[in-house]
């Protein structure tokens, strides 16, 4: 009967580690679709159309951006009397509506101010605002929602709106790229992330035939496909871009994501600017997750939405604290409970880590090269410094075991026994542990005094860690009940396409 | 989508043309996955052949 428990708990433990290669195995799996993504699309079935386009823009303080975005806007590659911009100034308080006012008349008839007298609702309703407007209107044959600050390539639109032949496909959006300059870490930390989030995974997406959201600074939808979902944006979300995204796809229409077409946005450049952001999106996320839940994983309530890669790349992301606290358990109970079991499963973990965050930091560098550039030792840096020490360890292990040892004997300095078995137990909760060390940079930044030991504690924990804190987060204000305040991202023109 | 055909601005827009090109961007996507991969295989039968 012991034996029986002691045979279950270990199962039970076992179980929990190997959660935490869950993630590993999804990525792995996600990125190897991208390659298909060349030889399945639905390229075909697009056309060099120019539909008439109205291109809004939800603005609440945006004097800063919102003239330079207008005017790329203006100098795009598209038929002039194809394109009309719409900014929806909701009742900005700085010099927004004296800018719009400016543009209107410099580009008469094909900018048009619209003034909200009472704002602050959020960026749905400031986008209903906007689209009780055009539609109105049988002038406009599609709408593209873009945020106010982002710079759209010459090509972006066209290459965009090609999509629209195909009358498959409801809505398309963009590849955002972080465009600050000059940028600093956390920028490029943003800038790699949005090649493995954007470039790649919605790609992946694109093979699966279901995409997890449009990109709020850039989607473009059919007006066909925005009256299928009643002609307005859904107000009940933090994530109302995830959720547009959700409904079209819902409506019987595709959502479709266009690498080659750019768009550069300005995104968060500290600790508390992405937590802001990102907090939002992940509450977002907790929200459509619960709406869609008869959805998930039942193909036939949706072939799209359904589907059990679709399901499971959604949920291994929106889980992934969950799997990193269980694979840190799990290794900590063990190393009391069965040490040899412990570091046998240990080692697999990190095995599968190594592999997967070779094959998706080189995959990624390869997909964006230009980004690369710019952000590789950031792309190097995911994980976490200490992450990427112990994937050495796993790959090369003489390295310390050889190495390193000889290195501190020729120092004069002894390994004792119980010193490594430290290492080896801070090792196992790492994954769980990285979490709160990036919620501690997150404090040290709010802290004058010790602000400048942030960036590197970023570095030390990781950027992916940092976004796991961030998730935990919101499960944690959704389950709370926090108000579902709009925190808008502050921006302030640093974008240079 | 009823939308018109005209070329954009001065400057010229070849639709085909840029459409070939963000195919062959696209198809250009499996060779590097390729590549990915059998560098991850060399390293792995290095790894095996030097640590076990």
């Amino acid at each position: 009967m012991v034996g029986d428990l002691t045979g279950a708990l270990l199962l039970l433990l076992t179980a929990m580690v190997m959660a935490g290669a869950i993630p590993l195995v999804a990525a792995m799996c996600q990125f190897a679709l991208i390659g298909v993504h060349g030889l399945r699309n639905h390229h075909d079935r697009v056309g060099d159309i120019t539909p008439r386009t109205a291109i809004l823009i939800p603005a609440w303080n945006e004097a800063q951006v919102i003239a330079a975005t207008i005017d790329r806007l203006m100098a795009m590659n598209y038929p002039a009397e194809g394109l009309r911009v719409y900014v929806i100034d909701d009742a900005s308080t700085d010099a927004t509506p004296s800018v719009c006012g400016q543009k209107a008349y410099q580009y008469a008839g094909r900018v048009i101010h619209l003034r909200r007298e009472v704002g602050g609702q959020g960026k749905a309703h400031t986008l209903n605002h906007g689209l009780r407007y055009v539609l109105a209107d049988d002038w406009c044959e599609a709408v593209l929602i873009i945020d106010a600050d982002v710079i759209f390539a010459a090509d972006a639109l066209r290459k965009m709106a090609r999509h629209l032949a195909d009358p498959e496909v409801g809505a398309v959006t963009a590849y955002i790229k972080e465009g600050s300059r000059p940028a600093n870490y956390m920028n490029r930390f943003i800038g790699f992330e949005y090649i493995t989030a954007q470039a790649a995974a919605r790609r992946a997406q694109n093979v699966l035939g279901a995409m997890a959201c449009l990109a709020g600074g850039a989607q473009l939808h059919s007006r066909e496909s925005l009256e299928a979902i009643g002609g307005r944006i859904d107000t009940s979300s933090l994530a109302e871009d995830t959720l547009t995204t959700f409904m079209t796809q819902r409506a019987g229409r595709r959502a479709i994501f266009e690498g080659s077409a750019t768009v550069w946005a300005e995104e968060p450049d500290s600790i508390g600017g992405l937590w802001k952001q990102r907090l939002r999106w992940a509450r977002g996320n907790v929200q459509v997750s619960l709406r869609y839940r008869r959805v998930w994983f039942r193909r036939d309530r949706d072939r799209r939405l359904g589907g059990v890669s679709f399901g499971t790349f959604w949920f291994t992301i929106f889980l992934m604290p969950v799997f990193m606290i269980s694979a840190s358990l799990g290794l900590t109970v063990l190393y009391f409970a069965d040490f040899p079991l412990s570091w046998q499963l240990f080692r697999l973990l990190w095995i599968i880590n190594a592999v997967t965050y070779l094959f998706v930091t080189l995959f990624s560098l390869a997909i964006d090269p230009g980004t690369a550039r710019r952000t590789w030792v950031e792309g190097v840096m995911f994980p976490g410094l200490v992450a990427v020490l112990i994937i050495l360890y796993t790959c090369v292990p003489p390295v310390f075991t050889v190495g390193v040892r000889d290195v501190l004997l020729g120092a004069g300095v002894t390994v004792r026994p119980l010193f490594a078995h430290a290492l080896i137990l801070f090792a196992y909760v790492w994954l769980a542990g990285s979490m709160l060390v990036a919620w501690a940079a997150k404090r040290l930044e709010q802290d004058g005094r010790w602000r400048v030991l942030s960036p590197p504690l970023v570095y030390i924990c990781g950027y992916g860690p940092l976004l796991c804190a961030i998730t935990f987060a919101a499960y944690v204000t959704e389950v709370r009940g926090a108000e579902m305040a709009w925190e808008k991202t502050e921006k302030t023109g640093k974008v240079a396409a | 989508m009823t939308g018109g055909r005209e070329p954009g601005p001065p400057g010229g827009w070849d639709g085909e043309a840029e459409l070939a090109r963000d195919r062959r961007v696209e198809r250009a996507l499996v060779w590097k996955e390729a590549g990915v991969i059998a560098l991850l295989a060399v390293f792995v039968v290095v790894r095996v052949l030097l640590v076990g």
